[in-house]
């Protein structure tokens, strides 16, 4: 399988939505704010919707299960983020 | 007190970053006042913070390694939040400010002031003195808050988790320390 540039970028973007995470779930276990753990949870199903992409670009499978998954962790992340802006703390 | 404070954490962290660095080759930063350059020394010397010795004609300073206790490591790790840090800072200058003044000065909401008065509560670093309606804030120990101010160092953790943090505080206006 060629490795083109779009797997590169699938791949950088998994890797910069765990970094977030991290940065996410640090500052809440420093903060315990509510708004931030909402904030957190978008950024881990956001990763997993990364990392959920870049396996199936290096490793494609078929089946309408993991766009099924990466569409409703898609929808997950939007209703946290959405949470988190109304959530007040 | 916020200036003093400054000047002090400045001299700390020149001697920390220079050990062995002497009287003369302080008065040369252009930031450092000469005029109470020595006073400062004095100050964190008697705080047990810098120690210094003669070196032929020199006088040459150097960090002391403290050993913090326990409620020096508390008020450390609550210094590290941006917020009860500004509190804090705040609290030196004026003394029995209360949760509508501080927001003010810190640029939070009264809600999130709220909260970070709450962890220092309960951290008793301060304590709460009811007047009426009103509640008004003082340091428990302010001249121990004072020399952990001047050893508090910025990480790159903590700024990046304040920054991160900051974004969703939308009524926060920044102010720097």
């Amino acid at each position: 399988m060629p490795f083109g540039p779009d797997n590169i970028i699938v791949l950088l973007s998994s890797l910069l939505a765990l970094l977030l995470f991290t940065i996410a779930l640090l500052t809440y276990i420093r903060e315990r704010r509510r708004k931030l753990l909402f904030v957190t949870g978008a950024f881990l199903f956001y990763f997993l919707m990364t990392f959920l992409d870049a396996t199936e670009e290096f490793f494609p499978k078929n089946g309408d299960t993991i766009e099924f998954i990466a569409s409703s962790f898609n929808f997950i992340v939007l209703l946290l983020f959405s949470i988190a802006i109304l959530t007040k703390d | 007190m916020e200036l003093e404070l400054k000047v002090r954490r400045r001299i700390y962290d020149l001697i920390r970053t220079f050990p062995g660095i002497h009287l003369r080759e302080l008065e040369r930063r252009p930031d450092i006042v000469i005029g109470s350059l020595q006073y400062h020394l004095h100050y964190l010397e008697k705080k047990r913070l810098i120690y210094s010795f003669k070196d032929e004609e020199f006088v040459r300073y150097f960090t002391r390694d403290r050993i913090l206790e326990e409620n020096e490591k508390n008020i450390l790790a609550l210094l590290r939040r941006t917020g009860c840090r500004h509190i804090l800072i705040n609290l030196l200058q004026n003394e029995g400010m209360n949760n509508g003044e501080l927001s003010n000065a810190i640029g939070l909401a009264p809600s999130t002031t709220s909260w970070h008065l709450n962890k220092l509560l309960r951290g008793q670093v301060i304590t709460k003195i009811k007047n009426g309606r009103e509640s008004h804030f003082v340091l428990n120990e302010p001249e121990r808050v004072a020399e952990l101010l001047i050893c508090y160092k910025e990480s790159f953790l903590d700024s990046l988790l304040d920054n991160f943090a900051e974004m969703w505080d939308l009524k926060k206006a920044r102010k720097k320390d």
